[in-house]
């Protein structure tokens, strides 16, 4: 497999919420311009009074329904859930978690992660590690081995089944959490779902933090202490993340070559 | 229109069966399955159909003044349509890498060897 950092993907989803924002712009007429312009309105309170407000529907879209797919994506949260590299089961596991797995409570939850995951998270993974880069595990509890922290993960799910699955569905749902926790593979969390549906903070961001780190994480947004040492570890720790960063260059930077000049000379050849 | 057809197909239809062909053709843990699938399947027909989009706008009387000045069809392609398409090739470019750099479940699909 071609390792590469899928985790610097996301400051390029900007493109995808400025193309939404420019075709509203465009699309939106050029008379209303025009006629603030002769009323004498500067460029600003052109943007304060008639941009904004006429963007203002796809703004609510990109910030309600950016943050309330990404999360629900099912791709996005089990690549992000394994934080490793992606195996032919798992995209098998990906689609049936989609549709066959019981919804306790609600589905979104069960879309966000409330699934079995393939395997434990390595601590010495580079995505571990990666996370680590990015600030976000800071905590100092990676002292606590894989099954304390499972053990922990599974006291706490139980609990949460008992608060929030109706009774007709409690023993289902209970026999299918036994299960899964007896296989060892039942890995998820609610809290960092809700916590995240009800603040509308990035849910990519609760994504990538919870299959690594650990409940207690979710109770601040900021990392305490701030450990910077994490940033030099992971650039130049076991992992050759340069070599991971490269990787994604090369197979970024050489199909958007072959993408231009193929599609343009097909595009070309193309009769009218 | 045959070539909008293949639009109507989803990505993740494809995703087995093209792993199974890489598996068949020994690609896994190699670059290969991004580079050449990018070079025989240009980033899907959505490209190619903006492009051609564009290059209809352009006028044809530009190909029409090159063939009787004796230009080829690479000639045109080359000194006509090429230089007028800078703008939407640029545009290509970038939708493309966007697209390119956040294909996630694609990179992940193509396991471990």
């Amino acid at each position: 497999m071609v390792k590469t950092s899928p985790d610097f993907d996301e400051p390029l989803g900007c493109w995808r919420v400025s193309y939404h924002i420019l075709g509203c712009v465009t699309g939106s007429t050029q008379q209303l311009y025009e006629a603030a312009e002769i009323d004498g309105a500067s460029i600003v309170q052109r943007f304060l009074k008639i941009t904004i407000p006429m963007i203002s529907p796809t703004i609510f879209f990109n910030s309600d329904c950016g943050h309330y797919w990404g999360p629900a994506d099912v791709y996005g949260t089990a690549c992000h859930d394994r934080w490793g590299p992606y195996r032919f089961d798992d995209v098998l596991r990906c689609l049936s978690l989609q549709n066959g797995l019981p919804l306790p409570g609600d589905g979104l939850c069960l879309r966000h992660g409330l699934g079995p995951v393939h395997g434990d998270p390595d601590p010495d993974t580079p995505h571990f590690q990666i996370v680590r880069f990015l600030g976000v595990y800071t905590r100092g509890d990676d002292k606590r081995t894989i099954d304390e922290s499972r053990a922990l993960e599974c006291k706490w799910h139980r609990q949460s089944f008992r608060s929030t699955v109706s009774k007709g569905s409690q023993a289902a749902t209970r026999r299918q959490v036994a299960d899964w926790t007896n296989s060892g593979v039942y890995r998820g969390d609610w809290r960092g779902t809700r916590l995240h549906l009800a603040l509308h903070v990035d849910g990519i961001h609760f994504a990538k933090v919870r299959s690594t780190a650990h409940r207690e994480d979710f109770v601040s947004l900021l990392p305490n202490p701030i450990v910077w040492s994490n940033y030099y570890d992971a650039v130049f720790g076991q992992i050759p993340f340069p070599r991971y960063f490269l990787n994604s260059i090369i197979i970024t930077v050489v199909p958007v070559a072959a993408n231009v000049i193929m599609s343009s000379l097909v595009a070309f050849s193309l009769p009218d | 229109m045959l070539m909008l057809s293949t639009m109507m197909l989803p990505q993740l239809v494809t995703m087995i069966p093209k792993f199974i062909l890489f598996v068949k053709l020994g690609w896994i843990n190699t670059y290969l399955p991004f580079l050449v699938q990018a070079f025989f399947i240009p980033g899907g027909p959505v490209w190619v159909f903006l492009l051609r989009q564009y290059y209809m706008t352009l006028p044809v009387e530009l190909d029409e003044a090159a063939i009787v000045d004796g230009a080829g069809i690479l000639s045109i392609y080359w000194l006509i349509i090429l230089p007028l398409s800078k703008a939407a090739l640029v545009a290509v470019a970038i939708f493309s890498f966007e697209s390119h750099w956040g294909r996630l479940h694609e990179r992940h699909s193509v396991p471990e060897n």
